[in-house]
């Protein structure tokens, strides 16, 4: 559960405000994905969640509040650093981006494995080696033939797929992967998303799912969260949003996508007008004004809250809200 | 219909390692025609030569082997520039425009900085105070308005959207005959795509101009192209082309079938969520290695003995300008998109 959550970084032009009152309910066991453009402040968002920042961040306020398997509740927003060592990887297993990337090439990906038990105090020379062939076997790879290669010997699917084995055997209860099928060709994507649903069914973990790919979202998210320029303007369950979606700027986004099935069924995608604002400068009142077919003054000069409309499904907009005129 | 730029049955072979060489087949026996005022999409994963063609087109790739002809005229052919006063005439206006905005555009120049040097080279006889008025109307015609507000502004104020329409405004300014628009829309957010493919075919369109539109996503590859044609790549060849709502609606080839029902699609949604991987087995399996040219064989699940009689660039065709490279094609079992649902279609 996210609370009202703040962030900015400074820079030389002024402080761009990156995450600016975020508040998203997430639910156990569930996954859920936040979709926004590039800018929209997702990876911000999660890398404040996880105290990942690079320095010229700057945390403004806010709660994340991390239900522990214990039944405690921690905010991760005034944990300390060693707090958070702890919780990281054991407790919340993150898959940046590109994570293909960041194996070590000179480490077969047996090493890898061994490293990060150790790593984490999990080493067991009895039982590991057969956690680590089933954490292989869960993300569809042969341990048998993946063991003893090194990254540079696997394709950018096998990468990724070591990378999500590896956060895996630490078992961590939330799961948070960020864009995990940009740059994967089709296939590879496909698999990839079967290996997620497998694991979220098997393992009924926490997922958080980083995206700005819609379709992706629709096939495996269970709940949806739209980010636009910092703040969420819509959450619910995915079938929900996508059949009926509340805010303007879903409905339009997801209207503009040339997917496949759209085409094939002859529906023609309508651009989005306009251009995603800028968050060293964004707009008063409603950040999606500028670009918003219905916005009135109101819109204009006041931001709406996020509220929610009936069980399970929260917007931000005047539209909707008892405040505004509908 | 007369082509703007034709490659026959080109292939590029790169050279890599100095002692040990290894050789790279990037495009093995592709032909392509580029219509005048039409706009061509080619898709395919990466690393299926789809970019390597591109570059060929314009003449910034030499082919190791074929023939590639510019309005009708050959100017390059088996690795050698035949006619090179045509070629040295004329290939400024065959442009090519890059996938990166970030990387394409010089970050220390404004935007008319960046387009003034080559409005200087291009149009000669244009005064200076023409020369703003031209400018100013170019990125009204990219849709950079309002034009005055751009026109001082550097690359780092601008998005990725807007770059990509400032590296096809620089790419107007010779009058080209032919833009090739390498994943203009990757790197750009999805809410911007769409209105970044209709400006290249309002291009088309409005000036005439012949596209060729590289992605590696199917859908804008396939709205981009509309009712014109489609190449779908795959490892150096093509292996299937035509009309894009035919390639889409009735493909005849086993990858395309797999690439159009593996997509991951919104409305799949109401039908059912999981499914594994539709059309393509995986290439380790106990599938029986069938040895054939074709380059899907190890991961087709249709393939068999004949497949081994496939003859790269024996085209069969399918149905007005629709053409497959399988040998089965035209005979390939009935098919239906796995996410179709039931009740429609």
């Amino acid at each position: 559960m996210l609370r009202n959550l703040r962030m900015e970084y400074l820079v030389r032009e002024g402080t761009i405000k990156a995450v600016s009152g975020v508040t998203l309910p997430i639910e156990e066991g569930r996954i859920t994905a936040i979709v926004g453009e590039s800018g929209s402040g997702k990876t911000s968002l999660i890398e404040t969640f996880l105290k990942l920042l690079p320095r010229n961040a700057r945390i403004r306020g806010g709660e994340a509040l991390l239900r522990l398997s214990n039944g405690e509740e921690v905010d991760l927003i005034k944990a300390d650093e060693s707090t958070m060592r702890k919780l990281r990887g054991r407790v919340v297993g993150y898959v940046p981006q590109g994570a293909q990337n960041s194996l070590n090439p000179v480490l077969t990906v047996e090493q890898h494995f061994v490293e990060t038990l150790k790593n984490h105090g999990l080493w067991d020379s009895k039982s590991s080696v057969g956690e680590i062939r089933s954490a292989l076997s869960l993300v569809r790879l042969d341990p048998d033939t993946v063991l003893k290669k090194y990254p540079f010997e696997l394709s950018g699917g096998m990468k990724q797929r070591v990378v999500i084995a590896l956060t895996m055997i630490l078992k961590p209860e939330l799961v948070i992967l960020d864009e995990p099928t940009s740059a994967l060709d089709v296939f590879s994507q496909r698999v990839l998303l079967n290996i997620l649903d497998r694991i979220s069914e098997q393992y009924r973990n926490t997922m958080i799912l980083i995206t700005h790919d819609i379709p992706i979202v629709a096939e495996l998210a269970n709940r949806v969260a739209v980010l636009y320029a910092g703040t969420v303007v819509e959450v619910g369950d995915t079938y929900e949003v996508f059949k009926e979606p509340l805010h303007p700027y879903t409905a339009m986004l997801i209207a503009s996508i040339p997917s496949v099935a759209d085409i094939y069924l002859k529906r023609v995608p309508r651009p989005v007008p306009g251009e995603p604002p800028s968050l060293l400068n964004p707009p008063l009142g409603c950040k999606f004004h500028p670009r918003c077919p219905y916005a009135t003054e109101l819109c204009r000069i006041s931001e709406p809250p996020l509220e929610e409309l009936r069980k399970g499904r929260l917007a931000k907009c005047w539209l909707y809200s008892r405040g505004g005129k509908a | 219909m007369n082509s703007i730029a034709s490659a026959k049955s080109v292939s590029k072979v790169y050279v890599k390692g100095v002692l040990r060489k290894r050789f790279i087949k990037a495009l093995q026996a592709v032909s392509l025609e580029v219509p005048e005022k039409g706009l061509v999409s080619l898709v395919g994963e990466s690393g299926s030569g789809k970019t390597t063609l591109g570059k060929i087109l314009v003449g910034l790739v030499m082919p190791s082997s074929g023939e590639l002809s510019w309005m009708g005229t050959t100017v390059v052919k088996d690795g050698r520039i035949v006619r090179r006063d045509f070629y040295l005439a004329n290939r400024h206006r065959f442009v090519y425009v890059h996938q990166d905005p970030y990387s394409s555009l010089n970050p220390s120049k404004s935007v008319k900085n960046i387009l003034e040097p080559v409005v200087r080279k291009y149009r000669k006889h244009l005064s200076e105070a023409d020369r703003l008025r031209y400018i100013k109307e170019l990125l009204e015609e990219v849709g950079l308005v309002p034009a005055e507000y751009f026109i001082d502004k550097y690359p780092h104020h601008l998005s990725g959207g807007m770059r990509q329409r400032l590296s096809l405004a620089r790419a107007l300014i010779v009058d080209p005959h032919l833009v090739v628009a390498d994943e203009v829309v990757s790197m750009v957010d999805p809410s911007i795509r769409v209105s970044l493919i209709n400006l290249l075919k309002g291009v088309v369109e409005s000036r005439g101009t012949s596209v060729v539109f590289i992605s590696h996503d199917l859908g804008a590859a396939v709205y981009a192209a509309g009712d014109n044609s489609v190449y779908v790549m795959f490892k150096g060849l093509v292996l299937e082309f035509g009309p894009a709502s035919e390639v889409i609606r009735r493909p005849e080839h086993p990858y395309t079938r797999a690439l159009i029902s593996n997509v991951p699609v919104p409305l799949a949604l109401a039908e059912r969520r999981v499914r594994g991987l539709d059309g393509v087995v995986e290439a380790s399996a106990e599938n029986p290695s069938v040895a054939s040219p074709c380059p899907f064989a190890p991961m087709c699940p249709l393939v068999d003995s004949e497949c081994s009689s496939l003859n790269l660039g024996d085209y069969v065709r399918v149905g007005p300008n629709h053409y497959s490279l399988c040998v089965r094609a035209g005979r390939l079992p009935k098919w239906r998109p796995s996410w179709l649902p039931t009740t429609s279609g």
